[in-house]
């Protein structure tokens, strides 16, 4: 979604005044202009007063009151009466060992999950798409995960990688990974989680690549068999290039999925309380969030941490953007 | 990719197959689990004296049912809501010239850059204090915009040719009747669309059900579904069949519609 902000805009700055000229050309062959103006302005505004007042009620309000929270001492039971700190929540923030132990694993499952989502889920649409016979068949049984909830995923996960269960014993043969209950082991929790992002959100890549690989045209492929490419030259000089829009939005989509973890963790749990468990291993920023506003009752410094999460995820977006412009002028 | 050997693609079909299968290995195990007693738990994957449906009636017992009610009508009320909502603001975003246009545009695809975890404190409080959590006001009532939803609708308005409008204005036709009888009728694509992609979301959605309900009377599938893992936490065998519970409806529809899951896929493009 950031990626295409801007695309967006510059589009928005367009395309009204393209309709508009066309409109007022309608206008004219009516005769009757003004009236037949004023008309749309009216059924203009009744379409989309309804958005406004909901989006106003239920998303700007909301948003405004948790950026001023940040700054405020906001006590769980006296909500209505939030008292000013300043920039506090920040500065313990900073100092928190949970919270620093959060972004750290947040950053542990982003850094493993995307280029794994990515890489692999490019290498198995080419492969799908480079058979002929139950492509469709293929297609569905990959993407089935990915129209199922994050709980059920991580609850029939949770119960596969039991101790002395058949993968992890595997796992420890070869590997030496301690042969335990993964989900429950401080050593592998993390892991674990990033395992079960992987595995959630790869068909949901699949299909995004073989859109991609679709779009490209045939001809392309045979004049390059005629050239002498093939196989992985193929891939390398050709698919790969194409597909580049893809990667990149690819890329993006995943950052933010990972960087915004929750479901898998809080499953992972055993009860609400307990989330991040075992020992903190498993929390994420969205987790820390959760839990300083529900445990611990503290609303202000849980949106403080929210606030930051969203400035990071900003800053991420519009940076990719201005590089993706950039390099978009050279080309 | 012109010229193959048969026997190749098939050796690669089976091979990718495989592969299929253990990625889907964490569901056929569920499955596998759902159909066992108690006496057979924890054999690993060997054929069990003998397979049971009694786990499905405890699920139900559980409040499988309710749980089901509650997911459908979040799902289908923020479904008619969104549908509403975003489809009229895309249609006078796409085709009417008003005043103060852009500013609107601006408002409306300004919830795309913000997160929406960032709402939850407030949205709660705001719950609170309008009497409204454990009720099904909570969980639709909030969600029944979508600024993404919106954009997709307006791209698709421009694409469809004025034309239409124009000699439907000419005919005497007012901004509504226009709406209503010339473009709504050629829209139903995007408007299912916009169906799956919420359906999807939606039925699956964890976090904002479990802020705005804790009583079990309210839970959606995927809070239930998590409530049975902390009460039945050594018997995976129930847990396992509330998986395959959750996951049915689901599956079963993205079965039927693979086409338009596909389609509303594309979307994700610019979800986040």
């Amino acid at each position: 979604m950031y990626l295409w902000i801007p695309t967006v805009l510059s589009e928005g700055l367009w395309e009204p005044y393209v309709s508009q000229e066309r409109v007022s050309e309608n206008m004219k062959l009516n005769g009757k202009p003004l009236s037949i103006k004023h008309q749309d302005y009216l059924a203009g505004y009744a379409f989309v007063l309804p958005i406004l007042i909901m989006m106003g009620i239920w998303f700007y309000y909301p948003a405004i009151k948790s950026l001023l929270f940040s700054f405020q001492e906001v006590h769980f039971f006296s909500l209505n009466n939030p008292t000013p700190n300043g920039l506090e929540n920040f500065r313990e923030l900073f100092k928190d060992q949970q919270f620093r132990q959060a972004t750290t694993n947040t950053l542990f499952i982003t850094l493993v999950s995307v280029p794994i989502l990515l890489i692999g889920g490019f290498i198995i649409a080419y492969a799908i798409e480079n058979v002929f016979i139950g492509k469709t068949v293929l297609r569905t049984l990959f993407f089935i995960p990915a129209v199922t909830s994050a709980v059920a995923l991580t609850m029939s996960l949770m119960y596969l990688f039991v101790m002395n269960g058949a993968i992890p014993t595997f796992f420890h043969t070869v590997f030496k990974v301690p042969n335990v209950t993964w989900g429950a082991d401080p050593r592998t929790a993390l892991v674990f989680v990033a395992i079960l992002v992987i595995w959630k959100n790869l068909g949901l890549f699949i299909i995004l690549y073989i859109n991609a690989i679709n779009n490209i045209p045939h001809e392309i492929f045979e004049a390059a068999a005629i050239d002498g490419a093939k196989g992985f030259k193929q891939i390398r000089l050709i698919v790969i290039p194409l597909v580049r829009n893809t990667t990149v939005l690819s890329f993006i989509l995943s950052v933010m999925w990972c960087m915004q973890t929750f479901d898998e963790p809080f499953t992972l749990a055993r009860s609400g309380n307990v989330i991040g468990s075992p020992a903190g291993t498993t929390s994420t920023i969205i987790t820390f969030f959760y839990s300083q506003n529900f445990r611990f009752f503290r609303p202000g410094y849980a949106s403080a941490a929210a606030c930051l999460l969203f400035v990071v995820l900003l800053v991420f977006s519009l940076t990719q953007n201005v590089i993706e412009r950039r390099m978009g002028g050279e080309q | 990719m012109a010229m193959r050997s048969k026997t190749s693609d098939v050796s690669k079909f089976t091979l990718l197959s495989i592969g299929a299968i253990a990625y889907l290995i964490p569901f056929i195990y569920a499955l596998y689990t759902s159909l066992l007693s108690k006496a057979d738990l924890g054999g690993g994957f060997v054929f069990p004296s003998r397979w049971v449906l009694e786990n499905y009636r405890y699920v139900i017992n559980a409040g499988l049912f309710t749980w089901y009610k509650n997911s459908l009508i979040m799902t289908v009320g923020i479904i008619i809501g969104n549908v509403f909502f975003n489809t009229l603001a895309g249609y006078a975003l796409a085709r009417i010239t008003f005043p103060g246009k852009q500013v609107v545009f601006f408002i409306i695809i300004g919830t795309m850059m913000i997160s929406g975890q960032i709402t939850i404190v407030p949205i709660y409080i705001m719950n609170v204090n309008l009497g409204w959590i454990n009720t099904y006001k909570a969980l639709i009532i909030p969600f029944l915009t979508n600024g993404m939803l919106t954009f997709f609708m307006r791209q698709y308005f421009l694409s469809i040719p004025i034309e239409l409008e124009e000699s439907a204005r000419i005919d005497g036709l007012g901004r509504f009747g226009m709406f209503l009888r010339i473009v709504l009728p050629i829209s139903k694509m995007s408007l299912a669309t916009q169906i799956i992609f919420l359906f999807r979301e939606w039925w699956n959605q964890l976090l904002w059900p479990v802020t705005l309900t804790n009583k079990l009377h309210m839970f959606v599938i995927t809070v239930g579904l998590n409530s049975l893992k902390g009460q039945y936490y050594e018997w995976m065998n129930i847990s396992m069949t509330g998986v395959i519970c959750a996951i049915l409806p689901v599956v079963l529809v993205f079965i039927v519609l693979q086409k338009q899951f596909a389609q509303s896929l594309a979307l994700v493009g610019i979800k986040g």
